[in-house]
């Protein structure tokens, strides 16, 4: 059920309070409460974005060019699924695995661990649950990255269910602002509305589910108010911040009608033989005659073939594509999320500085995949591909290109022992008996892949820990 | 024009035998034997040179007007070009295909 914020119950204790209602928050709160459970799940937004929810995630952007950070989040009942794309894949199994080339990419978890929750993940997100692949040479594979469409926005979908739910309280415009520990157990956390009135919220276990920026800056902020005794390791705290690049890297000319939109990415086996993080290739036709440029183009470096193509091209055979890359970056721990020393929002809360940069060894993942999947097309006489200079050159990234994917990853992330992250294998923050992490934020690598489905998956599993404790 | 052999990516791969459909089809350009096609790019060069022998001397910036061995030397420059331009180069004989980079296409050396 859905209650005012001045009714909100501070002499309560709830079994769970789960803070933020995006897709790791909600999946969270729906999975404890359908176990009988209490559960108060706090939003800092209302039913829809306003301009006062919103300025709290302003903040300042160093390094390569990126997205303005207020509008790159939504603050809101659903949180980012609201402005969502709809794409969904699980991990790889490869992306959980060390890696020399990529040291600090370690999970304390394998694929097997997620892989139960797949179905639900995929009924919650409305996509088909089977995710096929298929090698089709040259170390590269054809796979599924299906696209819910539209895309569900979760806090629409499950505001019903909500509204009905017995064991479910959720409390719109509370933003959290403190919280009190002992040094291992978190006992109350606070929370205010937009009118400065505050309240103090008692449960026994808390899950911490804002955001892949905001979980980074509410715990860095946490952690100063209570001076070090909520994350008594912060070494990695906001550090190891991931996006996924996301740029136009060239185009193709393909010999037979090209379908649809299709999706490639390097075999296991030849990720570890260039050394290279994890890359997805997407190819869209261009629709009209883009062909005719890229005809041009290509019969004058080949003008044996570019004679074919022409004879191809009158007879529709001829079909140009788009050839999109978003893939991994390896994790530094330069690319962080720091606190501003000079910006605070309303709630006194300092705001988000984002230090990120493309390194050359994200360059070079993007460079390598795009070789081999421009090699097997003209080997296999499907086509030819022709590959941006910046990225043959390693160059710097355009400016005017996507740049990112709106994919926050990182910050608090799972490691296997405090000191290399901030929460272990069940997403509990190292140190901290009773206080947990949803979202992207604890991504130690990120994949390729658009993150929504295995952070579906991460917090069903997380659900499942938190409803074996007794 | 940039030109390089795969290999500065990782090392090359000959192919004796691609898969698939071949895509190097015979056209007109290819059934010309390759001695004419050498006595064009020939006559193409001598045509530029005529032509750079009876210009003016142009400004000092320009190398046509500084000296004959500039002249020559953009006269060769020219004719590579155009050769490159215009796809005048000769297949690598057969069972040498591999990958090679033009421009950013990425092409089998029976392309070009």
């Amino acid at each position: 059920m859905f209650l005012a914020f001045e009714r909100l119950p501070e002499g309560r204790r709830f079994d769970v309070c789960v803070v933020g209602t995006g897709p790791a928050g909600l999946t969270v709160a729906r999975a404890i409460g359908r176990r009988g459970k209490s559960v108060l799940l706090l939003e800092g937004g209302g039913r829809e974005a306003t301009a006062e929810s919103q300025d709290v995630l302003k903040g300042t952007v160093r390094g390569h060019p990126y997205f303005d950070l207020e509008y790159a989040r939504l603050r809101f009942l659903g949180g980012s699924s609201n402005h969502w794309g709809g794409y969904c894949r699980p991990l790889d199994a490869i992306d959980f695995e060390p890696k020399e080339w990529a040291p600090d990419a370690q999970w304390p978890i394998r694929k097997a661990d997620l892989d139960p929750y797949a179905a639900e993940a995929a009924e919650i997100l409305e996509v088909p649950a089977q995710f096929n692949e298929k090698v089709v040479g040259n170390g590269v594979k054809r796979v599924d990255l299906h696209q819910a469409w539209p895309p569900p926005k979760l806090g629409q979908k499950f505001e019903g269910e909500l509204s009905a739910s017995k064991t479910i309280f959720c409390v719109l415009n509370a933003n959290l602002t403190g919280i009190s520990t002992d040094g291992s157990r978190v006992n109350q956390i606070e929370v205010r509305n937009y009118s400065g009135l505050a309240k103090r919220v008692t449960a026994d276990r808390f899950v911490l589910a804002l955001g892949g920026i905001e979980n980074s800056r509410m715990l860095l902020h946490l952690n100063r108010l209570t001076e070090g005794r909520l994350i008594k390791r912060p070494e990695t705290l906001g550090r190891y911040w991931m996006e996924h690049p996301n740029f136009t890297i060239g185009e193709a000319l393909i010999y037979a009608d090209s379908g649809s939109r299709r999706t490639f990415s390097l075999t296991a086996d030849m990720q570890r033989r260039l050394r290279v993080m994890n890359c997805g290739l997407l190819v869209h036709p261009v629709p009209g005659r883009g062909y005719r440029r890229l005809v041009r183009e290509l019969a004058c470096v080949a003008p044996t073939l570019g004679q074919w193509v022409y004879r191809q091209v009158d007879r529709n055979l001829v079909c140009a594509l788009q050839l999109r890359a978003q893939w991994e970056q390896a994790p530094v721990r330069q690319n962080r999320i720091e606190l501003d020393p000079k910006r605070r929002d309303r709630f006194g809360i300092p705001l988000t500085v984002l230090s990120w940069t493309i390194s050359q060894q994200d360059i070079d993942t993007v460079r390598r995949t795009a070789a081999q999947y421009a090699t097997h097309v003209a080997r296999s006489g499907e086509g030819r591909v022709r590959i941006f200079d910046w990225v043959l050159e390693r160059g710097e990234t355009p400016p005017h290109d996507q740049i990112g994917s709106h994919h926050h990853m990182g910050g608090t992330r799972m490691s296997a022992s405090p000191e290399t992250g901030i929460v272990d294998q069940n997403c509990r923050v190292w140190g901290q008996d009773n206080l947990y992490i949803a979202g992207s934020s604890v991504f130690s690598s990120g994949g390729w892949t658009n993150p929504t489905f295995p952070i579906v998956q991460l917090a069903l599993r997380l659900s499942d820990h938190l409803a074996r404790l007794k | 024009m940039q030109e390089r052999h795969f290999g500065s990516l990782q090392p090359v791969q000959r192919v004796t035998q691609a898969s698939g459909p071949r895509t190097r089809l015979p056209t007109r350009l290819a059934k010309v034997p390759a001695f004419a096609r050498l006595v064009s790019v020939r006559l193409f060069n001598s045509l530029v040179w005529k032509v750079l022998r009876t210009m003016p001397p142009l400004p000092s910036v320009l190398p046509v007007g500084a000296s004959w061995a500039r002249r020559r030397f953009l006269a060769v420059f020219l004719v590579s070009a155009a050769a490159g331009i215009f796809g005048r180069t000769f297949p690598m004989p057969p069972g040498q295909e591999d990958v090679i980079v033009r421009n950013g296409w990425f092409l089998l050396s029976g392309d070009v």
